[in-house]
């Protein structure tokens, strides 16, 4: 190993250990707290871990606040669809109504990676979204189109009952 | 050396499964390239933290670049002495690729009995691969084997809802053909009972879609395709243990009645007569008989000449007469038809 390179796997090391300093511990114990601050700011972080962590604590604790950046991230198709689908997730769990027509708009994306369409099912069935649910039962990617039975089985029953 | 450095620092552990996990946000190809490498190398680590594993699982399934290495490290999380954690990830990280290279990890995983919750997470790998498997009828046959082999062998828990899932996309009469044909002889070369139950899952599978489809395979005038599942399943109760010949019996006696099934059901029932060395074996292949001999004269003449005519088990011909409250002779007359000689 020559003096270049030596320096350059010394500088790789201290980046390594300046990542350390927020581990994936820390950012499950922000939602187990429901830290708002630390959760609004991990939906911002550089890392797309961070911003998933940050964006299922923020579904677990309902935080109001991170609608609209939940939104952005649910609607990014420049985002890491690990990303996208805790988005997804946590406004399920919000279920404000202004979150619903970016939902159903996914719903319909033929293009969307398998793994959204999964997350956004299961908010479409907390909002008991029937109708858009329905067009995804009858999906191509197997596992997409049985979620999309269960949750009609799950949400239409209970409407047909309540009706 | 940046990779050698890295390697060394995830595998230390100080970086914590939280720096694998930043491999994922490669963004160029190359990075992509390293970072897989890198994932790899933590993963096929077993000396490496669960949890560093389990984050470097995570990363080959978000990157889903299908190079043999990356292969080869998953297939060695899957692995049985692998953390139960690390084994989950590593199916779904499979299930990532879509790959045909990445389905004979998952088969052979699903080959190793290995349990329910393991088991679910490869059969839904294995749904993602839906379109690799409407292309590779090979890999059809190879996967749905699996399948039947893990169902088989499941102890007291139901099936995961993947199975049905998969069946429904994969399974037709002649996949379950050969499906049952690879049962028996698997069975035959190496008898365990993990091929008997895996056997007796597939016959049980090819059974029960013959009864379950009677109507449209009538209509489709599928004569060949009906006899052609008759005779493999009649193969398996012959290749088999006492179990599978029952069900292979009883069903037989359910669809002798369609008239579709009824000359290779009759047929299959008096080729299997011989094998019915138990009383009670006796019994079921004669209610198949006679439920057979309303379509087929072949299996009316086998039940007045072989079957009861001679039967001279004190403890059967008792227990048909106790269960009616009449006598044994009486019972079976009721039952097949014929006149028996008691002992």
């Amino acid at each position: 190993m020559n003096r270049s390179e030596s320096r350059r796997a010394l500088g790789l090391v201290l980046i390594s250990f300046a990542a350390c300093r927020t581990s994936l511990d820390d950012v499950r114990a922000w939602a187990e707290r429901c830290d708002r601050s630390a959760l609004l700011a991990g939906l911002d972080a550089p890392k797309s871990w961070m911003r998933r962590e940050a964006a299922l604590g923020a579904g677990r604790c309902e935080l109001a606040p991170a609608r609209p950046r939940l939104e952005a991230l649910a609607g990014d198709p420049e985002e890491p669809r690990w990303v996208r689908a805790a988005a997804a997730r946590a406004l399920g769990r919000l279920r404000a109504e202004s979150s619903l027509p970016l939902l159903v708009g996914l719903a319909a994306d033929p293009k969307l990676e398998p793994e959204v369409q999964v997350a956004v099912i299961g908010a479409l069935e907390r909002y008991g979204a029937c109708p858009a649910l329905e067009p995804l039962a009858a999906a191509d990617e197997p596992l997409v189109a049985a979620r999309a039975r269960v949750a009609l089985r799950a949400t239409c029953a209970v409407e047909r009952a309540e009706g | 050396v940046r990779r050698a450095a890295a390697a060394a620092l995830l595998l230390a552990g100080c970086a914590g499964p939280a720096g694998v996990l930043d491999l994922a946000d490669a963004r160029t190809d190359d990075a992509r390239r390293d970072a897989v490498r890198e994932a790899a190398e933590v993963l096929a680590a077993p000396q490496a933290p669960a949890s560093h594993r389990v984050a470097a699982a995570l990363v080959l399934g978000r990157l889903r670049r299908v190079e043999p290495e990356v292969i080869a490290a998953l297939g060695r999380g899957l692995a049985p002495k692998s953390p139960g954690s690390v084994r989950s990830t590593s199916a779904w990280a499979l299930g990532e690729l879509r790959s045909p290279e990445s389905l004979p990890p998952l088969i052979q995983a699903l080959r190793q009995r290995p349990g329910l919750e393991l088991g679910r997470h490869l059969l839904q790998a294995l749904a993602k691969h839906h379109a690799v498997l409407a292309t590779r009828p090979d890999l059809v046959i190879e996967a749905v084997s699996a399948m039947t082999h893990f169902s088989g062998n499941l102890v007291d828990d139901e099936v995961p809802p993947a199975y049905a899932l998969l069946s429904a996309r994969t399974r037709t009469l002649e996949v379950d053909i050969q499906v049952l044909a690879s049962a028996i002889d698997t069975h035959r070369q190496r008898p365990t009972r993990s091929t008997a139950a895996a056997l007796y899952a597939a016959a049980f599978e090819i059974l029960a879609r013959l009864d379950a489809s009677r109507q449209q395979l009538a209509a489709a005038g599928a004569r060949t395709r009906a006899r052609e599942s008759i005779r493999a399943a009649a193969e398996a109760a012959r290749a088999s243990d006492t179990e599978t010949f029952r069900l292979v019996a009883w069903f037989l006696g359910q669809l002798a009645t369609e008239p579709l099934y009824a000359p290779a059901a009759a047929q299959a029932v008096l080729e299997l007569e011989d094998r019915a060395r138990r009383a009670s074996d006796r019994l079921i292949v004669a209610w198949a008989l006679a439920r057979a001999q309303l379509h087929d004269l072949a299996a009316r003449r086998a039940l007045s000449s072989m079957l009861f005519a001679d039967e001279s088990s004190a403890r059967l011909l008792r227990a048909l007469g106790a269960s009616a409250g009449a006598s044994a002779e009486d019972i079976l007359q009721r039952v097949v038809g014929v006149k028996v000689r008691g002992p």
